[in-house]
């Protein structure tokens, strides 16, 4: 997949260079640490990074960074403020709400890939079928797709949740096919101007099979686009995730995820805003630096879709 | 102009019965036993009110015939009853969908009042603190769960300050808190749209003479380049109402408005299928609807837009 990526930023990384008189010998190495050094110089994207880092590291390294159990109950310690012992306070069952949040970073990051997957494979495959063929099959994806979109995509997955129950599982699988349709209609999108290149008609003047000019041209050519969607489409994720559970559709307790965290602290409110305020920040912040990298990475990658 | 209105009437009709068709497979596709999932967790009921339950919801004959008879059923206006409180959907609906209407409305018109000013203002001012605040806050916007920053509303204004009651959807001060949390968080959207339709429209050659005529530039800016600058804020007004009436299917819960969002989800909570597949019908009907209405408004504001 890199070595696509880096065939493809080849033209872009000599115009770039051009432009901007660049000679830097590690930015020339190869297209794709060009376009990573690019993306890196930008200050949002930095930030952006830094964010999105914190939070990979506290996925990962969850159980070293917790101080406590994230689902050990200790009754006599409940409602406590944030504390040197206890940096977000405890919550009503007295476990230890920084705990609580850091693991919360690992059902984040979860959610966020699962649901990327799902739509983005299964959007890809329609949409470059769709795109591909055209003709019949296209109108008739097409109409569908169309029907699809009528609901607000939030509809969608509550739909698909009412009839799949619900858990967090069913909450991933639900919001990862609402945004099917409209990946599909994306890359659709994409594959009709790409087929139309002229490199396109040649290869398949000279005998290249279907299949492998959709691999190699069309899906190659696809490809930063479809990155970009992806890490535009992330925290649309996470975010809808934490929403499904927060009303109760999504985790169920004790799972700690943000939006569940937030749900039994509502009660708490007036004697314990901590437990609203830490997993909401915790959402936002993520948000940020999701928002951050990928309007940056959309910028470098794809400039065509920055009014989208 | 009227054949062009026909046309997309009668373009609804594949849209409605897909709509349909999926909310009937909803049901159809629960694996499962439907009725045994129904009473999941709960004493299950008799084997003769099973029978009738069965009966009732004509899950006794086969998949075409109950398909057939639910399309049916919908163009009488019969929505089936909800298991729950053993009452027709309809009148479930009816009872609660003025308020979602109300708070939606509402929603929409924080969103364009807000976010149109500050995103003209942002373009008038562009580059200045004005441009780069309200651009950020637009960033912050995106970034914002809804679910959080209404958590933070009630916090705020109604646990410190006590100005607006938190909970119910009584009077119209219990309407300002969501309908500020939801328009706020649209607004960002409408702000950047604005901003740089209004960019666009400022560099133009009709502005310039506008100017050099001698008119103040208020007046240029208000005059021409607000109307032309709304045709884009028009465009995505029909995305945006299904995006307040999928938040408000949120923010219902969190503020306990008593329309179908909040019912949706306790239906979805106790299985309630026949009161879920209603909600969905009308919501997504409505959505379809309202974006008929807002295409055939914007030919009406711009004559220069042509219709195949």
């Amino acid at each position: 997949m890199s070595s696509d990526l880096a065939t493809d930023t080849t033209v872009s990384r000599s115009m770039g260079d051009a432009i901007r008189g660049d000679t830097d010998p590690v930015a020339l190495r190869s297209g794709f640490l060009w376009t990573l050094s690019d993306l890196f110089r930008r200050r949002p994207a930095q930030i952006g990074g830094v964010i999105v880092l914190m939070l990979v590291l506290a996925a990962l390294f969850a159980p070293q960074i917790a101080p406590y159990d994230p689902y050990d109950i200790d009754v006599r310690g409940r409602l406590q403020p944030p504390s040197r012992e206890h940096l977000f306070g405890t919550d009503d069952l007295g476990r230890d709400m920084f705990s609580r949040v850091i693991y919360g970073a690992r059902t984040t990051i979860q959610t966020g890939v699962v649901v990327v997957m799902i739509a983005a494979s299964l959007g890809s495959v329609i949409g470059l079928i769709s795109g591909y063929y055209g003709g019949k099959t296209d109108l008739s994806i097409m109409r569908l797709i169309d029907i699809l979109l009528a609901f607000p995509y939030i509809l969608l997955a509550l739909a698909i949740v009412a009839t799949l129950g619900p858990s967090l599982r069913n909450a991933l699988i639900a919001i990862g096919l609402a945004y099917v349709p409209g990946w599909a209609r994306f890359v659709r999108g994409n594959v009709l101007s790409i087929s139309k290149q002229e490199y396109v008609t040649s290869a398949r003047a000279t005998g290249v099979t279907s299949s492998r000019i959709m691999g190699r041209h069309v899906l190659a050519n696809t490809l930063p686009s479809i990155i970009v969607l992806a890490s535009l489409d992330f925290p649309a994720a996470v975010l809808s995730t934490a929403a499904l559970s927060y009303v109760g559709l999504g985790a169920q307790p004790p799972t700690a995820e943000w939006g569940s965290l937030l749900t039994g602290a509502r009660s708490f409110m007036r004697t314990a805003p901590w437990l609203v305020n830490f997993p909401g920040l915790a959402i936002f912040v993520t948000m940020l630096g999701f928002n951050l990298l990928g309007n940056a990475l959309r910028d470098t990658l794809d400039p065509k879709l920055r009014n989208r | 102009m009227f054949s062009y209105i026909v046309r997309r009437v009668v373009l609804l009709i594949p849209v409605i019965i897909g709509v349909l068709t999926l909310v009937f497979l909803m049901r159809a596709l629960v694996p499962g036993d439907p009725i045994e999932i129904m009473f999941l967790g709960q004493v299950p009921p008799d084997p003769d009110t099973v029978a009738d339950i069965r009966r009732e919801l004509g899950l006794d004959k086969p998949l075409p015939v109950q398909y057939a008879q639910y399309v049916a059923g919908v163009f009488r206006g019969d929505l089936g009853k909800s298991i729950r409180t053993r009452r027709p959907v309809v009148e479930e609906i009816r009872d609660r969908y003025p308020n979602t209407l109300i708070l939606t409305a509402a929603s929409l018109f924080v969103a364009l009042l807000v976010g149109l000013s500050m995103g003209i203002l942002a373009a008038m001012y562009k580059d200045s603190w004005v441009d780069t605040t309200s651009m950020f806050v637009a960033l912050f916007g995106l970034s914002m769960p809804a679910f959080w920053f209404g958590l933070m509303m009630i916090q705020l204004f109604g646990v410190r300050l006590r100005w607006f009651p938190v909970m119910g959807s009584d009077s119209w001060r219990h309407l300002v808190l969501p309908a500020m949390t939801l328009g706020l968080i649209a607004s960002t959207v409408q702000a950047r749209i604005a901003r740089s339709s209004m960019l666009e429209v400022l560099s133009s050659d009709y502005m310039r003479t506008a100017e050099a005529k001698g008119l103040s530039r208020h007046t240029v800016v208000l005059r021409h380049g607000l109307k032309n600058a709304l045709i884009p804020t028009m465009t995505i007004l029909g995305l945006q109402v299904g995006g307040l009436l999928g938040g408000a299917f949120i923010i219902e819960t969190v503020f306990a408005w008593h329309g179908v969002g909040e019912l949706a989800v306790q239906a979805i909570s106790a299985r309630d299928f026949p009161l879920v597949q209603g909600i969905i019908v009308v919501v997504a009907t409505t959505y379809v609807l309202v974006n008929l209405v807002i295409d055939i408004s914007y030919r009406l504001i711009d004559p220069r837009i042509e219709y195949e």
